[in-house]
C-alpha cells in the first residue's frame, strides 16, 4: 500500500484534484481555507510563475496564486476519493441534522420576510430610475427617495470588501476625496472617513459619513487589517455596511458576505465591475442574488468610462439602498448558511455564551460561529469563566468529531462555501466557457511567460530609467534650472539691488532661498516623470505580477514576493512603504521588509544623485544613477540574508495572491497620482526645504560671534562641520561641506542639493562642468561616488525613522535600523572608495 | 523702496522659517513628513489615527 499523502505540490500544470485536508498551522490553514481550499474542492494548476514557484491555481472561478511549500500542505483526493468522501460525510451528519431539526428553537424559514424585502428594495432601486415628483430641496432630483426625510442625524456607512474590488475608488468618487487607489491588493491598511459631499448626490437631508475600511479576504484574527474591519464594525456598529463585490469573482467574494451577514448590522451589497461582468459575458441575476441573500444588490461600476451620469446613477443607488438599510435596518440572522446540526450546535453554544455576548457588545451569532472556529480574539473578548470556555470546547470538540474531517474551522468555511455555490448556482450565469483564455490569460502568457517574464521584467524598468534620467528627464530638468538660475535668480538680484535692498537680505533670498529651494525644484520633472510610469505599472496591474514573479528569487534572500510592493514604494518614499509593510500577516517578513526598506532610493535621493553624477560623471550619469538603484537592492538583498541567517530564523509565511484583471490605466487616475507626487514635492521645498535653506544660510554666513562672514569654513557650520569631518576622510569626502550636508539630509534628503549648492556657491544651470569645478574642492570622482553610496545607505530622513520605530514597535529594533544602515553606508562606502582606487 | 519693506519681508522669511520648523518638529514625532496636506498616501499616514 501506498501511503504517501498526494498533495497540490505533486500536481503538474494542467492537472486538477479534489482538497481533501489542508495540513498547516492555525494562522496558515486559516489563511488557505479563507480563500475557498475547503474539502470537496476541485483545483485545478494554471501555470507556475518563471522560476517554478509560485504556482497560480484556479478554483471556484477566480485563480489565485500560492507557493508550493503551502500547496504541499494541501491534500489531495482523485474525482472518485472525493465522491466517496463526500457521501461519508452526508452520512455521518445525515442523523445528526435530523435529530438536530427536532430540537432547534425556530424555523430556518423565520428570516423569509427579510429575504423578501432585500429582494422588493432590489428591484424598486432597479426600476426607479427617474424622478415622479421633484423633492423640493434635492439637488439630485432623482425622485427616489419619495418623500422628504423627518429623521435626520449623522449616518455612518462602513464600505467593507475584498482587496482590490474597488472600495477607494468608489469612496473617492463619493466623497470628492483623492485617496490613494492602486490595481493591487492592500492599498489601504487603515481606515478612512470621508463625508459625502458631491452635489449631485441626494443624502436624504442627512450627514453621511462613508468609511472606507482595509480590504479583506475573511474576518479571521491573524492580519491587522482584518481585525481593524472587524472591531470598527462589532465596536463602532455603523449604521449601514455597504459590502462591495466584484461581480468578476462573484463566489470568493460572497464568502465575505456570509461572514458580514454573521455580524447582525444593516447591509446592502454594492455589486462592482459590472462593465467587466458584462465584457465577459456573464449574467448576475440580482433580484434573485438579494432574495438569496436577504440583502438588497445595487449593480455599479465604480471604476468605470461609462460616464459620470452613470457613476452618478449608481452612486446614488448605492445612497438610497443604504438609506433605506439605516431606516429600517432589517438584518438577518444567517442561519440557512449552515446545515442543521451546525444550527443546532451554535444554538447549544449560544445558550451557554449569550450574557457574555451581551456584555461584551458582541452579536450573538457572531460570537457563536467565532467560537466555533476556535477564534482566539473573541475568546478574549467574550472573557468566558473557565466552566462555562470548558463546556464550548467540549461542544465544538463534538462537532470537530461529527465528521471524518474532525476539523471545525474547515467545517465551517466549507459551509458558508457550499451556500455562497448554491447562490451563485441560481444567480450566476457564465458567458465563459471553462478554459476559455481572457484578455488577462492572453497579456499573462507573455508577461509572466516562464523565460520572457524576467526580461521583460528588466526591460521595462530599463526604459523607464532611460526616460526618467536619460533623454526626456534631463532635458526637462535643464529647462527649469535654466530658468531658476539664469533668469529667475538674476531678475530677483537684480531687482532688489536696484531697490535698495540691504546686501544681506539679496544674500538671504539669492544666495539662500533660491539657490537652495530653486536647486531641489530642478528635480521635480524627474520625480514627475518616475511616477508617472509607475502609476501606469499600478493601474494596469503588472505590480501583482511582479510580486508573482519575484516570490522565488525574493524567498531566497528572507523575503516574500508580497514585501516587493512595500520595497518598491520605498522608491518614492520610506514612510508609506514602511505603513504598507503592515499587510503582511507574518511579523518577520514585516520586521524584515521595515528594516530594508531605507536600502531602497526614495524620490528624495534622486536630487543629490542627479546634481553629482551630472558634475562628475556626465556621459555616464544614468549608469552611475542606475548603479546606485542596483547597488540599494543588492545590499538590501545581502542584508536580507543575513538577517535571515542569523535573526529571523521562523518559517515563511503564506503567500496567497491574486493577479488582478489587466485593466487600461486611467488616464485621470494617473495624472491625479503624478500630480499629488508633484504637489507634496512642491509643497516641502515651499515648506521644509525653504526652512533649511535659511537656517544653512544663516549658519553659514554668521561665525560663532554671529558677526558676518565671507568665508563659509569660519562660519558656525563650518565649524559644526569641521568636527565631524575626519570621520569621512578615510572614503574621501572629508570636508566640512559634506559632512554638513549629510547632517542636513538626515531633515529631508533634498536638502543635501540646496546645502551643496550653498556652500559651494555654484549654479545648477551652469552645466556639469562648472558645478564640477564648483565641488572639485571637496570631492574627487571616486570620492563623489562614495558619497552618493553613503547617502544611498545612510540612515533614512527622521519622518521615516519615527515611522519604522512606529511599525516596529520597538526602540530596540529602531535603533538597531539605526546603527545597521550607519554601519552599511560606512562600510559600503569605504569598500567602493579603497576598491575603485585600485583600478583610477 | 523704504527700508521698512526690507525688514517686514526679513521678518516675515524668519516667521515663516519658524513656522514651518516648527510644524515639521511637530509632525516627525508622528511618523509624518510633514506636508500631509498633499501626500497621495495620506490614507496611510498617522495622520488618520486620530479619527
Amino acid at each position: 500500500m501506498n501511503d504517501k499523502v498526494f498533495t497540490l505540490g505533486d500536481l503538474k500544470i494542467g492537472e486538477s484534484g479534489y482538497v481533501k485536508a489542508v495540513d498547516a498551522d492555525n494562522a496558515r490553514r486559516r489563511r488557505i481555507v479563507d480563500m475557498g481550499i475547503t474539502p470537496g474542492t476541485q483545483i485545478h494548476i494554471v501555470k507556475a510563475a518563471p522560476m517554478g514557484d509560485p504556482l497560480e491555481v484556479s478554483l471556484r472561478g477566480y485563480t489565485l496564486s500560492l507557493r508550493r511549500e503551502d500547496a504541499k500542505s494541501i491534500q489531495l483526493l482523485s474525482e472518485e476519493e472525493a465522491k466517496v468522501m463526500r457521501a461519508e460525510m452526508v452520512t455521518a451528519q445525515r442523523q445528526l441534522e435530523l435529530e438536530a431539526n427536532r430540537t432547534l428553537s425556530h424555523a430556518p424559514d423565520e428570516d423569509s420576510e427579510h429575504h423578501r424585502r432585500a429582494a422588493m428594495l432590489t428591484e424598486f432601486i432597479l426600476q426607479k430610475q427617474s424622478c415622479p415628483q421633484s423633492c423640493e430641496n434635492c439637488k439630485a432630483g432623482c425622485g427616489l427617495c419619495g418623500e422628504e426625510d423627518e429623521l435626520s442625524g449623522t449616518v455612518r456607512i462602513a464600505l467593507v470588501g475584498n482587496p482590490n474590488s474597488g472600495k477607494t475608488t468608489l469612496f473617492n468618487a463619493m466623497t470628492g476625496s483623492r485617496e490613494y487607489v492602486g490595481n493591487w491588493p492592500g492599498v489601504t491598511v487603515e481606515k478612512k472617513e470621508g463625508r459625502i459631499k458631491n452635489s449631485s448626490l441626494c443624502t436624504h437631508n442627512h450627514d453621511m459619513v462613508l468609511v472606507d475600511l482595509p480590504g479583506i479576504y475573511s474576518l479571521s484574527p491573524y492580519s491587522m487589517e482584518e481585525m481593524v474591519a472587524r472591531r470598527y464594525i462589532t465596536g463602532e456598529k455603523p449604521e449601514a455596511i455597504v459590502n462591495i463585490v466584484d461581480g468578476t469573482n462573484l463566489e470568493r467574494n460572497l464568502y465575505l458576505t456570509v461572514q458580514l451577514m454573521e455580524l447582525e448590522r444593516p447591509m446592502i451589497i454594492a455589486l462592482n465591475m459590472m462593465d467587466e461582468v458584462e465584457k465577459r459575458g456573464d449574467k448576475i441575476d440580482f433580484k434573485k442574488l438579494s432574495l438569496e441573500l436577504g440583502v438588497p444588490v445595487v449593480p455599479i461600476s465604480a471604476r468605470t468610462g461609462i460616464g459620470i451620469e452613470e457613476l452618478i446613477n449608481n452612486l446614488q443607488r448605492v445612497i438610497h439602498a443604504a438609506h433605506a438599510q439605516y431606516h429600517e435596518g432589517f438584518n438577518i440572522e444567517p442561519d440557512d448558511i449552515y446545515n442543521g446540526y451546525t444550527h443546532a450546535i451554535h444554538h447549544r453554544i449560544g445558550d451557554l455564551v449569550d450574557e457574555y455576548a451581551e456584555k461584551a457588545g458582541l452579536p450573538l451569532h457572531w460570537a457563536e460561529m467565532k467560537l466555533m472556529e476556535g477564534d482566539i480574539e473573541t475568546r478574549r473578548e467574550l472573557n468566558l469563566p473557565e466552566d462555562i470556555q470548558r463546556q464550548v470546547d467540549n461542544v465544538v470538540e463534538e462537532y470537530s468529531a461529527s465528521v471524518p474531517l474532525g476539523d471545525s474551522e474547515s467545517m465551517i468555511a466549507d459551509a458558508r462555501y457550499r451556500y455562497v455555490t448554491r447562490v451563485c448556482s441560481v444567480a450566476l450565469k457564465r458567458g465563459q466557457q471553462p478554459g476559455e483564455l481572457t484578455s488577462s490569460d492572453k497579456i499573462d502568457r507573455v508577461l509572466t511567460h516562464k523565460i520572457w517574464a524576467l526580461p521583460i521584467f528588466i526591460g521595462i524598468m530599463l526604459c523607464i530609467f532611460a526616460l526618467t534620467f536619460g533623454t526626456v528627464g534631463a532635458w526637462l530638468s535643464d529647462m527649469v534650472s535654466l530658468f531658476v538660475d539664469e533668469i529667475f535668480s538674476p531678475y530677483v538680484r537684480g531687482a532688489m539691488e536696484t531697490a535698495g535692498a540691504m546686501p544681506w537680505l539679496v544674500s538671504l533670498v539669492c544666495d539662500g532661498i533660491i539657490t537652495g529651494v530653486g536647486g531641489v525644484l530642478t528635480f521635480l520633472p524627474q520625480i514627475a516623470i518616475l511616477f508617472f510610469f509607475l502609476s501606469i505599472l499600478e493601474d494596469s496591474g503588472y505590480m501583482s505580477r511582479i510580486a508573482f514573479i519575484m516570490d522565488k528569487p525574493m524567498r531566497k534572500f528572507g523575503l516574500s514576493g508580497k514585501s516587493f510592493i512595500p520595497l518598491l514604494m520605498g522608491f518614492g518614499c520610506t514612510v508609506p512603504a514602511a505603513m504598507g509593510a503592515r499587510t503582511m500577516e507574518n511579523d518577520k517578513d514585516k520586521r524584515m521588509t521595515i528594516l530594508l526598506l531605507p536600502f531602497m532610493s526614495c524620490s528624495a535621493k534622486l536630487p543629490v544623485y542627479g546634481l553629482i553624477a551630472g558634475a562628475f560623471f556626465a556621459k555616464g550619469r544614468m549608469m552611475v544613477i542606475l548603479s546606485l538603484y542596483v547597488l540599494g537592492i543588492v545590499v538590501g538583498i545581502l542584508s536580507g540574508y543575513l538577517f535571515r541567517k542569523t535573526l529571523f530564523t521562523d518559517n515563511d509565511a503564506p503567500f496567497m495572491i491574486e493577479l488582478p484583471a489587466y485593466r487600461m490605466p486611467a488616464a485621470k487616475n494617473v495624472f491625479t497620482h503624478v500630480w499629488e507626487r508633484v504637489s507634496h514635492f512642491m509643497e516641502k521645498a515651499g515648506t521644509i526645504i525653504f526652512a533649511m535653506s535659511v537656517v544653512l544660510w544663516f549658519l553659514q554666513s554668521f561665525d560663532l560671534s554671529f558677526a558676518m562672514t565671507a568665508d563659509p569654513q569660519h562660519s558656525i557650520l563650518g565649524v559644526i562641520g569641521g568636527a565631524i569631518a575626519p570621520v569621512f576622510r578615510p572614503m574621501g569626502f572629508g570636508s566640512w561641506q559634506a559632512a554638513v550636508a549629510l547632517l542636513t539630509g538626515l531633515i529631508a534628503k533634498e536638502v543635501v542639493v540646496s546645502s551643496l549648492a550653498m556652500f559651494c556657491g555654484f549654479s545648477l544651470s551652469a552645466g556639469g562642468g562648472a558645478v564640477q569645478g564648483a565641488l572639485s574642492g571637496i570631492f574627487t570622482a571616486r570620492s563623489a561616488y562614495a558619497f552618493l553610496v553613503f547617502v544611498l545607505l545612510y540612515t533614512p530622513c527622521m519622518a521615516a525613522v519615527a515611522t519604522m520605530r512606529r511599525e516596529l514597535n520597538s526602540r530596540k529594533w529602531t535603533a538597531f535600523a539605526i546603527c545597521y544602515q550607519l554601519a552599511a553606508a560606512y562600510v559600503v562606502s569605504l569598500a567602493v572608495y579603497l576598491i575603485s582606487g585600485l583600478f583610477c | 523702496m523704504s527700508q521698512g519693506f526690507w525688514y517686514i519681508l526679513a521678518a516675515l522669511i524668519v516667521v515663516w522659517t519658524g513656522f514651518c520648523a516648527g510644524r515639521w518638529y511637530k509632525q516627525r514625532k508622528k511618523g509624518s513628513c510633514g506636508s500631509c496636506g498633499s501626500c497621495p498616501y495620506s490614507g496611510n499616514c498617522h495622520k488618520q489615527d486620530k479619527k
